[in-house]
């Protein structure tokens, strides 16, 4: 079996006069050390689709499963759980603990998962270690978003979610971060998913998943993703 | 932009709330209390106005027509009129008689029954008339004669009336005033004191006017004192004024409190509306539009809250309270005052709520629309001070993390703070005041008077009737006289009491033997010993009939009653002054039964528990302050935390997505909330004391000085009720930090 399988996931949500679709069966599968980039414009349903695959929210309808767990029919302490052990979160706009210093940032992962790595050994592999004890308001965007990247790497997750982890940074940090994060696919075998509306990082994908209006129009297998260096951004 | 203020206050309608009901609190204590005291003010001087009250009395030991008629002929006397007054007591009762004549001065207003007129019969004073059920044509007897009632009376002088300093609260039922034809005084069994009363021109010079009148009647004259002076009406005008600053201080705190609540909710509030902000100013709104626009909500809740509180004040909590301190004075009825005092403080608290709600709100206005939607804070953060120390390293992990949060907005930390230093400060007044009286009257009847009996006598005993009475006693005693001395200070005279013992053990003054006392040594009281602003080893000038004495401050005495001076028999008759006691303190109860001399008894225990009947009069005052204390602890620290929760609202949804458990993240938020509870807990109790001692010496009155105390288990009880209401706070957080939605929480700006 694949390593996320996700079988005709639907997700509604409901206002005070209507329901409102923002998926309607989904269904692909994933392999264990892929990079994934599920690409979309504003409104197709990328971020409910991440949100659904780290365990922040649950389908409506359908079946989604990692490592064979039935997510879709977690409670919520069983996702609080699934999080803890098996997801690391890089957020467009970092969300860094503004008063814990980046080291400090990392290591409040270490403190929660089973089988965590040093948070200083990370932070020396994002080549922060001359920035552990700043505050995240002392840092730049990228080195912020090099933080966020160590604290979900930390907990040596299997499954790492980016929600636009470019969408903040110029280009050229913006390249930096995916580098960062192909090699945590390539060399540690994490899987990676990334979310973004942006075409030129789908290039490098292991994967493709295209969004639009909930559904997916394109699933596509890349045997020869682009270098990020020949990346035009 | 109307429509969106009062949606936005219906939405927010909790946080709004908390404004409300401060100011609420606020103007319903102040204008209740205020309202109170300007009604105890306006009555009592009609009263005073109405009854024609003489300015000055003169005691005399006899009348004497010839020295009348040199005293009116005095420049400054404008009116004379006689009086006698005297004491009847028996073991129930305990009333001063007084005769009455034609003269206008001074003179009782009937209240039900017959005009004051030569025949023969008595007129009761109304409260002693209606708690003893008496009919207008019953007999009341004095020494076995039979009087008629043939009306009732209320006269100024008497607006406070105890049997004597011993009692701290007015017994209607067991004493009162009488008034009787002269004619009829005359034939009475009792020990009288001539009075003669004066009503002096406006110009009248006291020391002038002393020394005439201690010419003209010579060794007649006793004490020349003025009306105002007199006990019961300066404890009535004492207690308007002490309630006139218990409206101030309260309403100040309270307004206090009401100003860091708007500008805790208005903060909040404002920081929820940011991207509206941005919005209005992007469409073209102006700057002084969106400024009048949130400048309303203060207003609009607070002068919603005040004026409502201003409404009901007098209306609700004044007839309370006149129902529990009113009661303790007599007056014909109470005027109905109208003051604007209270429209002027609702205009102050809204004006206030205005310019606070500028604190948060202009800083944001002022802005571009662009910096205003900017979601992070661009704040730079600094380490905490205590980083720089060793210390810092021994720290848990999740105590430095607080302790910086904690510095990243001093200002709400500080609310917090203030919150539960307020619910504290509050809860040691409203326990703290019901334990000092219990605490004074326990310090007075257990500690000083170790007597089991107090035996009165009809009138003052000279040596031979003391050696005779005392012969009839075979246990312990102490022979006590009180009376009024004038002490001079700055070229004033005041009346004060002088208390003087024989040799025994049945009234023990704290930090001082009487027996050590000599030559012209004397004993004060420490709250008298402030009033006249002399400290140890001072002298003071005392006048004694027409003399003037030094005495020397021995020892000032730290004690709740008897206020005033004390003198051992030595040290008194060492004066010269004749020692005259009036009352017997016994070891032991039942010693003299039948001997004449006696008037009546006063068991010790029977007068504590009498005293403690005090202790329900303030419970009202008690439960109001705790209600206040609940108020201002829940309101203001959950304006603070749901602050907290709304600045680190992202930090937890970014703990929860990173897989942190409810509990852990529950556990991070109870942490600063335990924390700055407990700095308001910590600083609560100084605090709390210094505002016990503040309000404890507001309620002393110059005859009984409370001495401010709170016990261990009320510290308890206070610092309980503020567990709760953290807890209750804690509660109302997790609620809200349960429901995060971290995926919306988490979604970026656009």
């Amino acid at each position: 079996m694949k390593y996320i399988q996700a079988i005709k996931l639907k997700k509604n949500y409901r206002t005070a006069t209507e329901e409102i679709p923002a998926l309607t069966d989904v269904s692909f599968s994933l392999d264990k050390g892929e990079f994934t980039v599920i690409l979309g414009p504003s409104g197709s349903g990328k971020t409910t689709l991440l949100n659904l695959l780290g365990g922040m929210d649950l389908p409506t309808s359908g079946e989604l499963f990692v490592q064979q767990e039935p997510i879709h029919s977690y409670k919520e302490n069983e996702l609080t759980n699934y999080r803890r052990k098996n997801v690391g979160f890089i957020f467009q706009f970092y969300n860094l603990i503004p008063t814990l210093t980046a080291l400090e940032n990392v290591a409040i992962t270490q403190k929660i998962a089973d089988d965590p790595f040093q948070a200083r050994d990370i932070l020396e592999k994002v080549q922060l270690s001359h920035r552990l004890m700043n505050f995240p308001q002392e840092l730049s965007g990228g080195e912020q978003q090099r933080v966020s990247i160590a604290r979900a790497v930390c907990k040596n997750p299997q499954l790492i979610l980016c929600d636009e982890p470019t969408g903040a940074l110029d280009s050229e940090t913006g390249k930096q971060v995916l580098r960062l994060l192909k090699e945590m696919a390539t060399i540690q075998g994490h899987t990676i998913i990334v979310v973004t509306h942006s075409a030129s990082i789908a290039q490098i994908a292991d994967r493709v998943i295209h969004l639009k209006d909930g559904t997916i129009i394109e699933n596509i297998q890349q045997s020869h993703p682009l270098q990020i260096d020949e990346v035009k951004w | 932009m109307f429509r969106k203020t009062f949606r936005d206050l219906r939405k927010n309608w909790i946080s709004f709330l908390s404004v409300f009901l401060m100011s609420f609190i606020c103007l319903f204590i102040f204008t209740g209390i205020f309202h109170l005291s300007q009604q105890m003010d306006a009555t009592g001087k009609q009263f005073v106005q109405d009854s024609n009250l003489a300015d000055s009395t003169l005691s005399l030991t006899n009348f004497s027509e010839q020295k009348e008629q040199q005293t009116k002929k005095l420049a400054n006397v404008a009116q004379i009129a006689r009086r006698s007054v005297g004491r009847y007591q028996n073991d129930e009762l305990s009333m001063t008689i007084l005769s009455f004549n034609h003269s206008s001065i001074s003179k009782p207003q009937v209240i039900r029954g017959a005009k004051l007129a030569n025949r023969a019969g008595i007129w009761l004073d109304e409260d002693f008339f209606q708690a003893n059920n008496y009919q207008l044509g019953d007999d009341f007897l004095i020494e076995e004669q039979s009087y008629r009632i043939l009306g009732t009376v209320r006269q100024a002088e008497f607006i406070y009336h105890t049997e004597s300093e011993d009692q701290p609260l007015p017994n209607h039922k067991k004493s009162g005033y009488a008034y009787l034809s002269e004619e009829n005084f005359d034939h009475l069994p009792i020990y009288p004191t001539r009075q003669l009363l004066l009503k002096t021109n406006k110009e009248n010079n006291m020391p002038w006017l002393e020394k005439e009148l201690s010419n003209i009647w010579a060794e007649d004259y006793l004490q020349l004192n003025q009306t105002n002076d007199a006990t019961g009406l300066s404890i009535f005008f004492d207690r308007v004024t002490q309630i006139q600053r218990l409206a101030f201080l309260f309403s100040s705190l309270f307004l206090l409190l009401t100003l860091i609540t708007i500008e805790a909710t208005m903060r909040r509030f404002v920081k929820q509306q940011q991207l509206q902000i941005a919005t209005l100013k992007a469409q073209g709104f102006s700057r002084l539009t969106i400024l009048f626009h949130y400048l309303s909500f203060g207003m609009i809740v607070s002068f919603l809250g005040s004026s409502l509180g201003c409404l009901l004040g007098p209306k609700l909590l004044l007839p309370a309270l006149l129902s529990v301190i009113g009661n303790q004075f007599s007056v014909p009825s109470w005027l109905d005052v109208q003051t604007s005092l209270g429209y002027l403080v609702v205009a102050i608290v809204t004006l206030f709520s205005m310019l606070i709600t500028l604190i948060p709100v202009l800083p944001l206005v002022g802005q571009l629309p662009a910096t205003i939607m900017q979601k992070q804070s661009t704040q730079r953060f600094k380490r905490v001070w205590l980083e720089q120390t060793k210390f810092w390293s021994y720290l848990p992990f999740s105590l430095q993390w607080t302790l910086r949060d904690i510095q990243r907005n001093l200002r709400r930390a500080v609310l917090g703070i203030f919150g539960a230093m307020g619910c504290m400060l509050l809860l040691i007044a409203a326990l703290g005041i019901k334990d000092s009286i219990n605490f004074s009257l326990d310090s007075v009847f257990n500690d000083t008077y170790r007597y089991e009996e107090k035996v009165n006598f009809k009138k003052p005993l000279d040596g031979q009737e003391q050696h005779s009475t005392a012969q009839a006693a075979s246990t312990d005693y102490q022979w006590l006289e009180q009376q009024s001395v004038n002490v001079l200070k700055d070229s004033k005279e005041q009346t004060v009491t002088a208390t003087i013992v024989s040799e025994g053990n049945q009234l023990r003054l704290p930090e001082l033997d009487l027996k050590d006392l000599t030559a012209n040594q004397v004993g004060l009281s420490e709250a008298l010993a402030k009033r006249l602003n002399v400290t140890m080893g001072d002298t003071l000038y005392i006048k004694l009939k027409q003399q003037i004495l030094p005495v020397y401050i021995k020892k000032i005495v730290p004690i709740s009653s008897p206020q005033g001076l004390f003198f051992s028999q030595n040290t008194w008759e060492n004066m010269k002054q004749p020692f005259e006691p009036q009352s017997l303190l016994l070891d032991e109860k039942d010693q003299l039964t039948s001997l004449p001399v006696i008037a009546s008894r006063n068991e010790k225990q029977q007068q504590f528990k009498d005293s403690q009947k005090l202790i329900e009069g303030i419970m009202m005052i008690v439960s109001l302050l705790i209600l206040a204390a609940l108020a201002l602890g829940i309101t203001i620290m959950m304006n603070c935390h749901l602050l907290i929760f709304s600045e680190r609202f992202i930090e937890f949804a970014t703990l929860k997505v990173l897989g942190f458990t409810k509990r852990e993240v529950l556990a991070l938020s109870f942490l600063e909330t335990s924390l700055l509870t407990l700095l308001g807990w910590l600083l609560g109790l100084p605090a709390g004391r210094l505002f016990l001692n503040a309000y404890v010496a507001m309620v002393s009155t110059d005859q009984q000085q409370y001495l401010p105390h709170i016990s261990f288990q009320s510290l308890t009880i206070a610092s309980l009720v503020l567990l709760v209401c953290m807890l209750l706070v804690q509660a109302y957080l997790n609620s809200r930090i349960n429901r995060i939605d971290f995926a919306v929480a988490l979604k970026p700006a656009e």
